[in-house]
């Protein structure tokens, strides 16, 4: 039995008492992207799918490329581009500031198109009843068709948001000083896998009461007509 | 789909519009508060042409109420916020005077106490009821409706009649597409009949239903009566 060399490596005792205030640190950050990643996609993307329902077409195609290019495209990459490539052009940026940019670009696009079908799943009669009480566009939107369309968009949001602040690994790739980039270095510092491990219980500990909450959010906005 | 309508409705007068389905009722009907745009012509609702470019849409539509046949309630607001919403986003009101407005809109059709009920709580009849209160809240100047008694089982369909019948004996302009002959026979001063997107035929009640100009109306009429 391997069983004391697998405990050696991964459950460390004495690795994880040097690396683990490292990793709550990991957390903190993985944490505060997260959010803001979540917040500024969000809304880019509430904003778009609104602007897109004015239906102006350069502006709905501009935004059609943009939400097919950031769908496909691996956040990875947007990443490197952002923090390698721009600054060729003049705009260096930290590489906290690009993950972030990145990500919320990636999620904002995923948000756009998700928005967009449930505004286009509210039923015409709606937007006319709204109209007809002299509400203008934006209001019949903000009043009428977004409260509508959000119960809907809730379930595919909240796995899409789930998704992308795990994304904030990525952000290790430009040094930036999250979970898995402690963990990583910590295990090669040490020549021991065991700040991985502690990295791993991190997101249990971050990520499981979000999709336990993101469970319970499904059931209460169940939608009911 | 309209080829040259000219109708005049004067203030207090109930005009029902018949016709076969295609015949372009409600697309007349919806010209009336500019949800369809004509191509040509004008409509001219209390002095105000709103095919003219400059016109400002929201502010006349608050003085056009219009009845749907689906209703078109907002199923995430009660039917006190459904009939509110427009009072306090369309004309400013704080919350208190319009709640205030709406309850006294929702009395107007029986439905007070059904003030805090969501659409899904509600029948066919009391959502329309609710409806017709949302459009009344904002004291239109007249008041369009869509086959409003359609999407009803036929036992619903007095309530909702009931509360036209009332709004009509208060002075209430309104021009009502609609398959519900008896109570035209009863209630409208004017019925006009369409068809192919022309107006064929328009009068008195008693003219339209009995000694009607052209064989077409009063065929139709024999087979929507002896339908019901």
């Amino acid at each position: 039995m391997e069983l004391s060399r697998l405990v050696f490596s991964f459950f460390n005792a004495e690795v994880a008492s040097r690396y683990w205030l490292d990793i709550v640190h990991g957390m903190w950050v993985t944490t505060y992207l997260g959010i803001a990643v979540i917040a500024a996609g969000l809304a880019a993307g509430l904003a778009l799918a609104m602007l897109r329902s004015f239906h102006f077409r350069p502006a709905s195609f501009l935004i059609v490329v943009f939400a097919d290019a950031f769908r496909a495209l691996p956040p990875l990459v947007v990443i490197i581009v952002l923090f390698f490539a721009f600054p060729y052009v003049g705009l260096a940026m930290s590489a906290f500031t690009a993950t972030w940019l990145a990500l919320s670009m990636v999620l904002a696009a995923f948000a756009e198109e998700i928005f967009w079908a449930g505004i286009l799943s509210v039923p015409k009669g709606q937007t006319e009843a709204s109209r007809s009480t002299g509400m203008s566009r934006l209001q019949t939107l903000a009043f009428v068709i977004i409260p509508q369309a959000v119960r809907l968009t809730i379930p595919p949001l909240t796995n899409r948001m789930i998704a992308i602040t795990k994304g904030t690994a990525l952000g290790s790739v430009v040094a930036v000083h999250e979970i898995i980039y402690h963990a990583s270095s910590g295990a090669s510092e040490a020549g021991n896998p065991t700040p991985l491990t502690l990295g791993a219980l991190a997101y249990l500990v971050l990520f499981l009461p979000v999709v336990l909450f993101s469970r319970w959010i499904e059931t209460r906005f169940a939608w009911k007509r | 789909m309209l080829k040259g309508i000219d109708l005049a409705v004067t203030q207090g007068e109930l005009v029902f519009i018949i016709g076969p389905s295609g015949s372009g009722k409600s697309t007349l009907l919806r010209c009336c508060n500019r949800l369809e745009a004509p191509t040509r012509g004008s409509v001219i609702v209390d002095g105000t042409d709103l095919t003219r470019p400059e016109v400002d849409l929201n502010r006349v539509r608050q003085k056009i109420g219009m009845v749907f046949q689906s209703f078109n309630l907002y199923p995430h607001l009660n039917a006190l916020g459904n009939v509110t919403l427009a009072l306090r986003k369309v004309v400013g009101k704080g919350r208190d005077e319009a709640e205030a407005l709406g309850i006294q809109a929702l009395t107007r059709v029986g439905l007070a106490e059904k003030a805090k009920a969501y659409p899904n709580e509600l029948s066919g009849g009391q959502q329309q009821r609710v409806a017709i209160a949302r459009a009344l809240a904002l004291e239109p100047r007249i008041l369009l409706f869509d086959e409003p008694t359609s999407a009803l089982d036929p036992e619903l369909v007095g309530s909702v009649l009931k509360v036209m019948r009332e709004l009509r004996e208060s002075g209430m302009t309104m021009v009502v597409v609609s398959h519900e002959m008896e109570f035209a026979r009863a209630a409208a001063d004017r019925v006009v009949f369409m068809d192919g997107g022309v107006i064929l035929e328009s009068g008195v009640p008693e003219k339209i239903f009995s000694r009607p100009e052209h064989a077409r109306v009063g065929e139709f009429v024999a087979r929507i009566t002896s339908h019901h």
